[in-house]
């Protein structure tokens, strides 16, 4: 059998790695896309005071920074059993919201689309923003750096810091938001909303427009068959910060709802001995494997799967994007991994409009930032929508909040099974007869990016920038090739 | 130079170790020039680049030398490989779209130590933390630099 190792892996945040097998014939017989990463924030949050945990859990990701903070305050409100004022909400969700719009940014600009700008088989130094730059000219990159400046401004206005925020409490929020800073955030909403505009305007001239990227939209070989779960609000459109958690089947149907601890009883997790991360799953259906289609019990998350649990967004520009969408794909569920940035498109324009919302309304300055804290519970469970998907914090406490034991699923964990099967059938469609280059590799990896992952980044250390290799093995296990 | 066009951009997660080396220089060096502390390396650090002409990175090195050696790199001597990178991009690359974006030729310089503990902790390694001043020193030379 022939191994071809994809190691590491890139444009995405942490370490991985993908190993093809090949049968004798050169065609695609398994695939694992392995997290070769381990950091243990589990284990040593233990021991440390609730309230110092949001701090330390937004040090996980140097990109993810306002998920991991958010989720663990919400959870340490209910640790202290109490019930944030209705401004701190709104100033949570809008730094939560702002935070979605730089990460999407990125995440679609730097990472996702130059496969498709620059062309998924050109060289790899020139399929990065730089040449983003190049084909689309300067100034489009240099306005879209601006504009998502200008979400990264309203991040450094609210939580106090450019990076890591430190302006929540258990119950509330630390700071009076100023008159001053409402009337820049409103203004660096109109750049959020023109970028919103640009975005999907952007996905559709470079994907849509492009004959073939627009057949890979529908084809069936880009599909990936699993349940979705999203967080709606009560009209069951798209919600960030709060809200009830869906899960949809794969045929569209509603199979679940739940709020904070009520997870445990529809979401397991599984370990397999190849890979540091977990599988969740869906508890009621089983572990069926890594297998996607009907009854499977995968459960993906993120922007396509935040489009496939809920029926629409909240505002009037999003919507209409929605309905474009679905008219595009003829209905829902949409299974096409292509379609994550399509819909990490809308989410942009959706969450501006959001953002221009909350700060249109005076009462965000109001003094009232916190409530007083109540009797410790003993434990918490946070729940919200990251940039990549559905994130939960569960925290167990003893009778001072002293964290005892953490649970948490991030969205990449989430997606673990999906990602696998995504890399799989890429790999199939395009390794044919044992013909492997550097393009087609590249081209298997478009297949984890739509999924935006983050495998645990923060351990740097320089350099932790490798260049990558991929070793050829023949079907006697010898190394014929490497790259 | 006035200090306006010259910052110092620090990466490092505070809670592994060594890693820390960067938020610790950015407490030290916070009082007398432009500072920023982040976690790893991304397009924000672009946000920091519009007003400087001027950057020094702190970042701790795991690059197989001695425990505590001081490292001082210019940023255009980083090797080509590195450009590909596994996070979603790296310091050359930044400092390359800074450049393209804002029009304008950076001095950007890399300044580290050799770290010899990364595990989870929040204090430096002995090593580490003797050869901080004589990479502040470093750092106050190219400050003072042409």
């Amino acid at each position: 059998m022939r191994e071809i190792k994809i190691e590491p892996i890139t444009r995405l945040e942490g370490h991985g790695k993908i190993t093809i097998f090949l049968d004798e014939n050169g065609n695609v017989e398994e695939v694992f896309f392995q997290v070769v990463e381990f950091m243990g924030y589990e284990k040593f949050l233990q021991g440390m005071p609730i309230e110092e945990v949001p701090r330390t859990a937004s040090t996980i990701c140097g990109v993810c920074r306002a998920v991991h903070y958010t989720a663990a305050t919400k959870a340490s409100d209910e640790i202290f059993s109490v019930e944030p004022p209705p401004v701190a909400k709104k100033l949570r969700e809008l730094l939560l919201l702002a935070h979605h719009i730089e990460d999407h940014t990125e995440i679609l600009y730097a990472l996702g689309l130059p496969d498709f700008i620059c062309g998924p088989t050109a060289p790899p130094q020139e399929r990065n923003l730089i040449g983003v730059a190049k084909k689309v000219g300067k100034e489009t990159v240099k306005e879209i750096l601006k504009k998502r400046f200008s979400a990264a401004r309203i991040v450094e206005i609210l939580g106090g810091k450019p990076v890591h925020p430190v302006s929540t409490l258990p119950g509330g929020w630390a700071k009076t938001l100023t008159e001053e800073e409402r009337q820049e955030i409103l203004k660096l909403a109109d750049d959020c909303l023109e970028l919103g505009k640009i975005t999907v305007e952007f996905f559709k001239e470079v994907v849509l427009k492009n004959p073939e990227y627009r057949s890979w939209l529908k084809n069936e070989h880009f599909n990936v068959v699993t349940n979705y779960l999203g967080t709606v609000d009560e009209n069951m459109k798209v919600a960030y910060y709060d809200g009830t958690q869906r899960i949809v089947s794969p045929e569209g149907k509603e199979v679940a709802r739940f709020r904070g601890k009520e997870y445990l009883n529809y979401i397991a997790e599984k370990t397999l001995p190849w890979s540091y991360s977990k599988f969740p799953f869906l508890k009621q259906v089983g572990w069926k494997g890594l297998v996607d289609g009907a009854g499977t019990s995968l459960c993906s998350v993120g922007p396509l799967a935040r489009f496939n649990a809920s029926e629409g967004y909240s505002t009037p520009l999003a919507q209409k994007e929605y309905e474009e969408m679905v008219e595009f794909y003829g209905g829902k569920p949409v299974y096409n991994i292509f379609a994550y940035h399509w819909a990490r498109a809308i989410e942009i324009l959706n969450q501006a409009e959001m953002v221009k919302k909350i700060a249109e309304d005076p009462s965000i300055t109001s003094p009232e930032t916190t409530a007083p804290l109540g009797k410790v519970s003993g434990e918490g469970v946070g729940i919200i929508e990251a940039p990549r998907g559905t994130l939960i914090h569960h925290f167990i406490t003893d009778e001072n909040a002293i964290v005892k034991d953490v649970n948490m699923i991030v969205p990449t964990t989430f997606n673990n099974g999906s990602i696998n099967i995504a890399v799989k059938k890429a790999a199939k469609f395009f390794i044919k007869n044992g013909e492997v280059n550097e393009g087609i590799l590249n081209q298997i990896e478009m297949a984890h990016r739509p999924f935006d992952l983050c495998l645990a980044c923060a351990t740097h250390s320089y350099p932790s920038q490798h260049s990558f290799t991929f070793e050829v093995y023949n079907h006697r296990g010898e190394l014929v090739k490497k790259f | 130079m006035s200090d306006s066009e010259f910052v110092v951009i620090c990466f490092g997660n505070p809670e592994f170790g060594d890693d820390r080396l960067g938020y610790e220089v950015s407490q030290i060096l916070e009082s007398k020039f432009n500072t920023v502390h982040l976690l790893s390396p991304s397009l924000d650090v672009v946000f920091y680049l519009e007003k400087v002409s001027k950057v020094a990175f702190v970042d701790a090195f795991k690059i197989g030398g001695k425990p505590g050696t001081v490292y001082e790199v210019d940023i255009s001597e980083i090797p080509e490989t590195y450009k590909i990178s596994t996070h979603s991009k790296n310091l050359k690359e930044i400092v390359e779209i800074a450049s393209y974006s804002f029009g304008k030729n950076y001095t950007a310089k890399l300044f580290g130590i050799e770290g010899e503990n990364f595990a989870p902790s929040r204090t430096l390694s002995k090593a580490v933390k003797v050869s901080i001043p004589a990479l502040i020193e470093r750092i106050n030379i190219f400050y003072n630099s042409p």
